[in-house]
């Protein structure tokens, strides 16, 4: 083979996207395979995630590039630097004694002599002088999946403009995480995933809008103007519950429902899980209990109602609980006054709307409005109306076991601020605790969009299915969300040094490895016809509206 | 003998400029019809007969034909070294230039084959300067360049970066191409980059 | 054995004290010689010259005084210098084929404008009975070897020599060098018939010498190393001799002269004696004999030039070659550079010696003749113990 076809031949083996190959030259699979780039290679264009081809005999492998290193066969290349680096010799240099060398983790094997099997975690690595180069469009469809009903378009990989998709079946038969620093998009990725839910019609969701920002109109803080809401685009398909009608309707919204919450629907197990929120003690908490023995279902409205030294006395003669720790239960519990959402009347509808909408398919964003701000309502609402919804979906759930009536369909609870009430401590009491351990016993998983995982419970954590993680530069954090997952090293590199911005590291069990991708854009007119929102009012944009008249007149009228 | 030389030197057409008068698998020895009027190092040289041996010159040597007698200065006092061979025109009959080409490949069928040559040079079989096309078709291709890094070479660094300093002359960007030799070269020297650097510094004009 | 260094030095020391005893002596009879030259009488010598010719004895001219110099003329800027040289492989009677090899080599060096150099070698194998042998007109026969072939070589180079001419441009002026004498020495021992055969093939040369150096200007020259002549130191003898005079006894007055001791004294550097002439025969002109001579001071020696006698009348010719040889002479340096490559063209080594030899047997065998040779050649073959 002449120089000029040993020539053609690498520039073949180039992906031509990429600027860039190589060939295996060692490694393991442990440690991964070490790849040697081409001559003609730049270095520049590899980046550390990105998601390789290697072919080997026969099987095709898929990996991530985790390290770029700098490598030399000349061990006095450093000492030579002075007169190599200069003009002509660095080129010759370059790609020769002194080559690109690359880190590659394998991650999949694919038969390439089956053509019907799907990727397999990788058990065995290619052989040497296999070529690897960038995964092309056609590799990331074959790993990932093409989009199709089921398959959503999450974003692309780094550096890629390719459609990466996740397996929505997969990922509503557990419970999942969004994990990430505040302001890394946790939001936007979050609403993504609730639409690729709402469009599978594989699951309904039903989420806990803290901030209002889901369900009518978010804020995008990068492009610093207003986004659609799942409402808007999915009109038909989502309805939204308020907790505070005014700061709906502020917004220009008219809430599908308006949640009220009776004090005789509060339980002691509401109070013992905002016992950290309440800054309670045991004792306090447990107070709750004995009051509940003591007054029955109004025992909260009752308790309030108390006043005076010495009926707070005798209340805690007739408990046998400590009265600091009673007063000062009724001391938080006060609070709840404050809730106007909250009234007498002793049974509200809230739960039954919530199921009714759900079991047509539709998805429910209840807003917290002011109350947002106010972690004890949200977690005292959000806990409140789970553990009712959970209870009706057991019910409908063993029901259908028995062969009476339907499957209820999946549902995907959405909450956030977790780490304040699924810590060690609570989670086994709170409702998520337990629907995230039984994963979809009673098809009921939560989605849990939260800053601090490593607040969470570990067993909770371990429990997830599947994690789409943005920026976190805590340790502690990155610690927790991949414990239990392999390769930890490598993604924990990739995980810090993700954009702060839309990216984000997807695994679990929705994808066949992990990856990092470039969340896909929200918020542009683009992206909101490419989720298949329909705009009704077909308002022509300025520039449409030029157009046309240019049309009509001619130009420069 | 004088007049058997002049014979040769009106038939001789285009760049013939000696016979070869030692030959083996290897390298061949030319020895030039003129003083003095070899090719210079590194050129690409063929022998012209039916079976063409394609020669990278790689030693050459002026002295006496025989080599019991020795030449003796004139000086001190001549700074004229024509002058001196005016005043001694016998030197020229005295003294010999001949060449050593290191075998870099031959002439098959009118394309070139980058291997030793099955059959040597014949001796006396009339040694030509490669033309512009022939240089510019034999370095294009660079399997020769292992031919001449072997060790076996004297100085052979040297002599190829004489050869690629007038290959690199002819081709239209001569710095690339020296830097895509200069990387078969290193591939082929691995953990040798000095040597490499010193041989490309020398292929520089 | 080889030789016995030890015993040999005894001998030569011997040998230098001897002659260191002499030298006193030789050195007063040079003083005397010295003398005699200054002292030379021309119309003296003349006399002496009439009368001793009337006994039928040849003496050499002389038209100058021996003591007279003549310094270095200007030589022309363009000039062609040619020279032959010559040598032979004998007939070896060990060998199975009976021939001989004489090697002629030449050189011809243009001076001046566009210089250049012709050198060349021209071997010739006489191994038929008809070149092998002269034979005189009643069938007597002289076998071509030993002291004949030394004089069949000098002629051959002789005629190289003329050869030669047709190289030069006419209007160059040339001057061709032969080593050693003019003409070949020792040939008075040999039977008439060879005499007559070699003295007409010189005779035939010659005259195609003298036509040619009649329309070119052209001189032939013998270059002669530290000469052992010593014809003007008879001549000095025949003034003053008492033998001769008849006025006694000579008491060895010059004896052991030889002409350059004289001459060495007599000349300054680069100076050249007069011409002289030496006939075979008194007023006849013999032109495979006579020749005419000088002596010149080349460097630190004397060397002699022998011409034909014809160049003694051309005083240009006879500066010509008095210019010609003191150049090649410096160039040499010491010997003329033209004589110098002559001679490296015609000299055949031991190595080609025994080249030879092998080719010939090769050549034998090839063409199916065995090569019975004699055991005395093999045992100088195989040196073993």
């Amino acid at each position: 083979m002449n120089s000029e076809e040993r020539f053609e031949q690498l520039k073949k083996n180039v992906n031509s996207d990429e600027g860039w190959s190589g060939i295996i030259v060692g490694g393991s699979l442990s440690d991964g395979l070490d790849v040697r780039l081409s001559a003609d290679s730049s270095i520049e264009s590899v980046k550390v995630g990105r998601l390789v081809t290697i072919q080997g005999k026969s099987h095709k492998f898929f990996g991530q590039v985790s390290d770029v290193i700098l490598d030399s066969s000349d061990s006095n290349l450093s000492a030579h630097s002075e007169e190599i680096s200069n003009g002509m010799m660095s080129e010759v240099a370059i790609g020769t004694a002194a080559y690109g060398l690359i880190k590659i983790q394998p991650k999949l094997s694919l038969d390439t002599d089956d053509i019907s099997s799907n990727p397999q975690a990788a058990k065995t690595v290619p052989p040497h002088f296999s070529t690897v180069a960038a995964s092309t469009h056609a590799d990331i469809e074959m790993i990932f999946g093409k989009e199709a009903p089921g398959k959503f378009w999450i974003g692309s990989p780094l550096d890629m403009e390719t459609k990466l998709c996740l397996d929505i079946n997969e990922l509503t038969k557990r419970s999942n995480g969004v994990f990430g620093k505040s302001g890394t998009g946790k939001t936007f990725l979050t609403r993504l995933l609730l639409a690729g839910i709402l469009q599978s019609e594989k699951a309904a969701n039903l989420v806990f809008d803290m901030h209002s920002e889901y369900g009518w109109q978010g804020y995008s803080e990068t492009a610093n103007h207003q986004v659609k809401g799942l409402k808007q685009l999915f009109p038909s398909k989502v309805a939204i519950f308020s907790l505070d009608e005014d700061h709906s309707k502020r917004r220009g919204l008219t809430p599908d429902y308006v949640v009220k919450i009776g004090y005789k629907e509060v339980e002691p197990e509401d109070i013992e899980i905002l016992r950290e929120s309440l800054n309670l003690s045991p004792q306090a908490a447990d107070a709750a209990h004995s009051l509940f023995r003591h007054y029955g279902k109004n025992w909260l409205l009752e308790f309030l109602d108390i006043s005076g030294t010495e009926a707070f006395n005798s209340l805690s003669g007739q408990l046998n609980v400590n009265q600091g720790a009673l007063s000062t239960l009724h001391r938080r519990l006060r609070e709840f006054r404050r809730f106007e959402f909250m009234d007498t009347t002793s049974v509200h509808d809230s739960v039954n709307q919530i199921l009714r909408y759900l079991d047509r398919g539709i998805n429910v964003v209840l807003e917290f409005g002011k109350y947002g701000r106010d972690t004890d309502a949200y977690i005292l609402v959000a806990n409140l109306l789970t553990r009712r919804i959970y209870d009706r979906y057991a019910e409908y759930k063993e029901r259908s076991l028995s062969g009476i009536g339907d499957e209820p369909i999946p549902l995907v609870i959405t909450i956030e601020e977790a780490h304040k009430y699924l810590t060690p401590e609570l989670a086994n009491q709170t409702i998520f605790g337990t629907i995230a351990r039984e994963m979809r016993k009673y098809n009921v998983t939560i989605l849990i969009v939260d800053q601090r995982p490593s607040q969470i419970d570990e067993e909770v954590m371990s429990q997830l299915g599947t994690k789409l993680v943005c920026l976190l530069d805590n340790n502690r954090d990155v610690d927790s969300v991949l414990s239990g997952v392999s390769g930890q090293r490598k993604l924990r590199s990739v995980l810090s040094s993700l954009d702060s911005r839309q990216q984000a590291l997807l695994f679990g069990h929705a994808l066949p490895m992990p990856v990092e991708i470039r969340v896909r854009d929200y918020g542009t007119a683009e992206s909101y016809k490419s989720l298949g929102f329909v705009d009704t009012k077909s308002k022509k944009g300025k520039h449409q509206i030029d157009q046309d008249k240019s049309d009509l007149f001619g130009k420069n009228t | 003998m004088g007049s058997a030389k002049q014979e040769k030197k009106d038939n001789f057409s285009g760049n013939i400029i000696g016979e070869v008068i030692r030959s083996s698998s290897t390298d061949f020895e030319t020895q030039c019809y003129e003083l003095y009027k070899f090719p210079p190092l590194g050129s690409l040289v063929t022998s012209d007969d039916e079976n063409p041996v394609i020669g990278i010159v790689s030693h050459s040597v002026t002295e006496s034909m025989d080599p019991s007698r020795t030449p003796r200065p004139r000086g001190p006092g001549l700074d004229n070294v024509k002058s001196i061979y005016d005043d001694s025109p016998q030197l020229n009959n005295l003294l010999t230039s001949r060449f050593t080409s290191i075998t870099v490949g031959y002439t098959k069928d009118s394309s070139i084959v980058m291997k030793l040559s099955p059959f040597p040079p014949r001796i006396l079989s009339p040694t030509r300067i490669c033309n512009d096309s022939e240089l510019n078709e034999f370095s294009s291709n660079f399997d020769f360049v292992s031919r001449l890094l072997n060790p076996s070479i004297g100085s052979s660094d040297d002599v190829l970066a004489a050869f690629l300093d007038i290959a690199s002359g002819l081709k239209p960007d001569p710095e690339q191409y020296l830097i895509e030799i200069g990387k078969e070269i290193a591939s082929l020297l691995p953990g040798q980059m000095r040597r490499v650097n010193l041989i490309l510094r020398n292929a520089c004009k | 054995m080889s030789l016995d260094l030890n015993s040999t030095s005894q001998q030569i020391q011997n040998m230098s004290k001897n002659i260191s005893a002499r030298e006193t002596d030789r050195l007063k009879r040079i003083e005397t010689a010295v003398a005699a030259a200054n002292d030379f009488d021309l119309k003296s010598y003349e006399i002496v010259r009439q009368n001793l010719a009337e006994l039928g004895r040849t003496t050499t001219s002389i038209k100058d005084s021996p003591s007279k110099t003549f310094f270095t003329p200007d030589l022309p800027k363009n000039i062609i210098v040619a020279a032959v040289d010559g040598s032979h492989i004998d007939v070896d009677r060990h060998l199975a084929a009976q021939c001989f090899l004489i090697n002629i080599g030449s050189c011809l060096i243009k001076y001046g404008d566009d210089p250049y150099a012709e050198l060349a070698t021209r071997p010739t194998l006489y191994a038929t009975d008809e070149n092998m042998v002269i034979k005189s007109a009643d069938n007597r026969t002289q076998k071509i070897q030993g002291s004949v072939l030394g004089i069949k070589r000098h002629i051959e180079e002789l005629k190289e020599l003329a050869k030669l001419i047709n190289d030069i441009p006419k209007e160059t002026p040339s001057c061709l060098f032969l080593d050693g004498t003019l003409f070949p020495v020792g040939m008075s021992i040999f039977p008439q018939f060879v005499r007559d055969q070699f003295y007409d093939d010189i005779k035939e040369t010659m005259t195609f010498l003298l036509t040619e150096s009649s329309h070119r200007k052209m001189s032939v020259a013998a270059y002669i190393s530290y000469p052992s002549h010593s014809d003007i130191v008879e001549s000095l003898r025949m003034l003053i001799c008492d033998d001769i005079a008849g006025t006694g006894i000579c008491g060895g007055c010059v004896e052991g002269v030889k002409d350059r001791d004289i001459f060495y004294k007599l000349l300054g550097p680069d100076q050249r004696s007069p011409v002289f002439v030496r006939k075979t025969t008194p007023g006849h002109n013999n032109i495979a004999c006579d020749i005419g001579f000088f002596y010149v001071k080349a460097g630190n020696e004397i060397v002699r030039i022998e011409m034909p006698y014809w160049s003694v009348e051309d005083n240009d010719i006879i500066e010509l070659t008095h210019g010609t040889s003191l150049d090649q002479s410096k160039r040499g340096p010491g010997y003329p550079t033209v004589l110098i490559e002559a001679h490296e063209q015609a000299i055949v080594t031991t190595a080609d010696r025994e080249s030879f030899v092998e080719l010939v047997e090769l050549s034998l065998n090839a063409n199916g003749l065995s090569t019975p040779t004699s055991q005395k050649n093999i045992s100088k073959r195989l040196r073993n113990i």
